[in-house]
């Protein structure tokens, strides 16, 4: 029995089992109509190879499984980070406003004055939440020169830069305890405590980059060229903070 | 959620291992180098995000970056913006001469005009076995029964030949 044009191209690509294998090059060595069909599949098969190479497509731009596990952690939900005592406070603040209401019917009342005077005390203790806090993977397009800065110098993590085919500036920390906010063109990091390291990944076709810590440049790309303290260390641009004066 | 250091071992070894070859064939697929590698990224992170490796990661990583790419091009329109950035995506890295650059985009012009004749089911396979999937791979990441995939690449491959001729008589001189 004739093999398949399919069986065929798996014996060229040698993806039939062993004894499969065997059957059709038995076959093949008293067929020739089946022996010219196999070397015209791999006329066909040179050629498209050729074809499709022409569409090689040179390595990806630089990234590493780290980078890739901080991004996939950072998604991850947090835990709920309001203490016992915000929801007691929520329930006063309930009770609050009622007299708060009541107070604003009755100008003039010395219980306007302690019903406001609580709300604020409320507010002074209320915990600050930003916007974006602890999290990064905003998909910030910088449509000039970007600016990323750290708040402070942290005494131990590290800021590995990427320079990457994307069009996408981000900024990825390893753990919780840091803060970001995001302009048009700008990341700013509120790192004060904190004790992450941070892949800053750089759109490479960018031509005016600055990476700061405090107030010192640790990384600064103009054109094709870039700086770095420390200097690039087999193609990384990894920044301990310890590093840095 | 913590992960076992195995799995974050496995998971490096995995990466380091799949991620050029996924990006190359997702690059080759799509012609948009940004676009390949932030599906390629993002097929790692939910490998990752699973938490444990699937039976086959290889076959698992590429069904994923397909399902990425249905959901990319419904979204961005993606073919619009293929072909608005082909002429500059396409430039090769090195060339001898302004010439033979512009020889090689236009030769890679013609093999995505000619690819893009293809059922999408037969263009994927075409691909991933140029970049060296085995059948196995190729038939999980199609949801294709192994056994036809001998000739659905017979078929793929026909097809191609015969539209790229035909987009090759076709071209300006």
């Amino acid at each position: 029995m004739h093999p398949s044009e399919g069986d065929l191209l798996a014996l060229i690509d040698g993806e039939l089992e062993p004894k499969e294998a065997g059957a059709v090059r038995s076959h093949l060595a008293e067929c020739a109509e089946c022996a010219g069909r196999k070397a015209e599949l791999e006329v066909l098969l040179a050629d498209n190879r050729g074809a499709l190479d022409s569409l090689d497509a040179g390595d990806p731009p630089a990234t590493t499984a780290d980078h890739v596990m901080a991004i996939a952690r950072l998604r991850e939900p947090l835990p709920s980070r309001r203490p016992t005592r915000y929801y007691l406070k929520a329930a006063s603040i309930t009770l609050l406003i009622g007299s708060a209401a009541l107070a604003v019917a009755m100008p003039g009342s010395p219980i306007r004055e302690v019903a406001l005077d609580l709300i604020d005390d409320f507010r002074e203790g209320e915990p600050e939440i930003q916007e974006d806090a602890l999290r990064t993977g905003v998909a910030l397009e910088p449509t000039g020169r970007l600016v990323v800065s750290f708040a402070e110098r942290q005494d131990r993590g590290t800021i590995e830069v990427v320079l990457a085919s994307t069009s996408r500036a981000q900024v990825d920390a390893s753990e919780e305890g840091a803060s970001f906010s995001v302009a048009s063109n700008s990341i700013a990091v509120g790192n004060a405590g904190a004790a992450a390291s941070y892949v800053v990944t750089v759109p490479e076709r960018l031509a005016d980059v600055d990476i700061r810590v405090g107030d010192r440049t640790v990384f600064r790309k103009t054109g094709e060229e870039v700086v770095s303290v420390p200097p690039a260390s087999e193609g990384r641009y990894l920044i301990p903070f310890a590093s840095i004066d | 959620m913590r992960r076992s250091d195995e799995f974050e071992r496995d998971f490096r070894g995995i990466f380091d291992a799949e991620h050029v070859s996924l990006f190359r064939h997702l690059h080759r697929l799509i012609g948009d180098r940004d676009v390949a590698a932030d599906i390629a990224q993002e097929s790692f992170v939910r490998l990752y995000q699973r938490g444990s490796l699937p039976d086959d990661p290889r076959a698992w990583l590429v069904t994923v970056a397909h399902n990425l790419m249905r959901d990319e091009h419904r979204t961005r329109t993606r073919r619009a913006r293929l072909l608005e950035v082909e002429g500059e995506a396409l430039q090769p890295v090195a060339t001898t001469s302004p010439e033979s650059a512009l020889a090689s985009s236009q030769r890679q012009a013609l093999v995505r005009r000619a690819l893009e004749t293809l059922p999408e089911r037969d263009r994927r396979a075409l691909m991933l076995r140029h970049e060296g999937y085995s059948y196995r791979e190729i038939a999980v990441a199609l949801d294709y029964a192994p056994s036809g995939i001998g000739k659905l690449l017979v078929r793929a491959n026909i097809a191609f030949r015969s539209a790229f001729e035909e987009v090759n008589r076709h071209a300006p001189q």
